[in-house]
Order: C-alpha cells, then sequence, then structure tokens
C-alpha cells in the first residue's frame, strides 16, 4: 500500500480470496481518513461487486492479472480508479435489473452492478490500452 | 466461512458465521443443499446475526434457496439481520420475496 497526500492505491490478484483483503484494507481507509462506517462499508459492496464481475468474467483465464485501485479523498467525495488488463467489461452497459418482478420470474443473479449503481453517486468506464478503466465516486 | 447447524422445534436453523460474499456464498449453498433430502419436511431459518456484511453473490443463495423451498412446498424464512444487510435486501427489493423476522423466537413462531 502506497500513501500520497489523501491518495492510496493497492493491487489484488484475481481471486475471490482476495476480498478479504480488500474489506481489510478499505477497513484501515477509512480509519486513516475518518470516514463514517456506513460509507466504507457501501464502498465496500461497490468495489466487490465490481472485482467479483471482473475475476469472474473478465480475467479468469490469464491467471497472474492484478487488479489495481487508487482511492482519492477529496473535500466531499471518494474518486475511485479500478483498471485491470482481462476482456472489455463496461459495467455502465449492464442492463438494469427489474425489481418488480413477481417471485417466479426473477432471475437469480445480477444484482452485482445494480448494487454497484445504488451505492456510488457516479460511474465511468474507458477502454485504454488494453485495459478496463472503471472511475467511481461517492459523495461523502 | 463457518455455519452452525441446530435444529429446534423441528425447525433446522442454519447460522453463518462472517461476511457472505462471492468468495464464502458457494459454502452456504452447498450447506443448504446437503439439507435436501435427510430432513425432509423440516422447516429452514437462516439466522444472519453473525453476518455483517452481503453482497449480490449472498442474495443470489437466498432466492435461489426461496424458489427451491417454495418448489418443494417447504417453508423457509430470515432472521436477526443487522441494519447493513437488511438495507441491501430492501434495495433489492428481496423483502418482498423473502419471509425476514427480528429474531429467532418469532421466526419458530411463526413456523407453527
Amino acid at each position: 500500500m502506497i500513501m500520497a497526500t489523501q491518495k492510496i492505491t493497492f493491487s489484488l490478484s484475481n481471486s475471490l480470496s482476495e476480498l478479504e483483503r480488500l474489506s481489510e484494507l478499505l477497513s484501515l481507509i477509512g480509519e486513516k481518513w475518518s470516514l463514517p462506517g456506513k460509507i466504507i462499508l457501501q464502498l465496500n459492496l461497490a468495489l466487490d461487486e465490481l472485482f467479483t464481475n471482473v475475476v469472474s468474467y473478465g480475467i479468469e483465464r490469464e491467471p497472474d492479472q492484478e487488479v489495481h485501485f487508487t482511492i482519492a479523498h477529496r473535500e466531499d467525495e471518494i474518486e475511485i480508479v479500478v483498471s485491470d488488463g482481462g476482456q472489455s467489461f463496461d459495467p455502465t452497459q449492464a442492463p438494469v435489473p427489474d425489481l418488480n418482478l413477481s417471485l417466479d420470474d426473477q432471475p437469480v443473479g445480477g444484482l452485482g452492478i445494480f448494487l454497484m449503481r445504488q451505492y456510488t453517486d457516479n460511474i465511468e468506464y474507458r477502454r485504454e490500452n488494453g485495459k478496463n478503466i472503471v472511475t467511481l465516486t461517492k459523495k461523502i | 466461512m463457518d455455519i452452525r447447524k441446530t435444529e429446534e422445534q423441528g425447525v433446522i436453523i442454519l447460522a453463518p458465521d462472517g461476511r457472505l460474499d462471492s468468495n464464502s456464498a458457494p459454502i452456504l449453498e452447498q450447506e443448504i443443499g446437503s439439507i435436501g433430502s435427510d430432513d425432509e419436511g423440516h422447516h429452514l431459518l437462516l439466522d444472519f446475526s453473525k453476518v455483517e456484511y452481503i453482497s449480490s453473490a449472498g442474495l443470489r443463495v437466498v432466492l435461489k434457496t426461496v424458489k427451491e423451498r417454495q418448489a418443494a412446498s417447504k417453508s423457509f424464512a430470515v432472521s436477526n439481520m443487522q441494519d447493513h444487510v437488511r438495507e441491501v435486501f430492501e434495495i433489492s427489493g428481496f423483502d418482498s420475496y423473502v419471509t425476514i423476522h427480528p429474531d429467532t423466537p418469532q421466526a419458530l413462531a411463526n413456523f407453527k
């Protein structure tokens, strides 16, 4: 973990077991920046869902790939840039689930990106030099 | 993830302990799957008192369980949710699919 002024970067291997480390790192960042526990929980969920998608669908065939996170603390928001070198995956284009469906019609799954959207204020995606770059912002 | 399994008044109670994410959800899914044939006729309660975090992978297991139990005409409910977990359920509209009880005694009373 490299610390600059109000900016922290770290990387995770492309394994779902890294989710535990993600949560530990976010807790530490929350303490360092004195962020409310609720904000950290919500950011954790947003990043968990994105990371899970990337690991499950984006880079599963490339075992040595890492997913990189840069977290910046601004006056009134947290900005997180997540990048990976896997297959092209644009979360802003993910279909929005219909929450009003009856139980029988409700598909099992597909809520991850929906939750990521719920717990952030803005999501931008770009593909650059063979990398997926997702920028999430959350007001604090 | 550790999952405590107990039985009370004909209700199987599974109490997962920890974070319910895409890494741990398959463990719960397997545990729920394993109660099928041995415990026929029993009701199932998921006690979430020790679950401090749930992601869509955890929601997926809950929805799958709701559908399977309903198809088999067996009862299922969730209890003891912490605030953040409950919020994720509500945002996802899951509170309309799953019966949620505040505590275990109320859940047990409602299974009768």
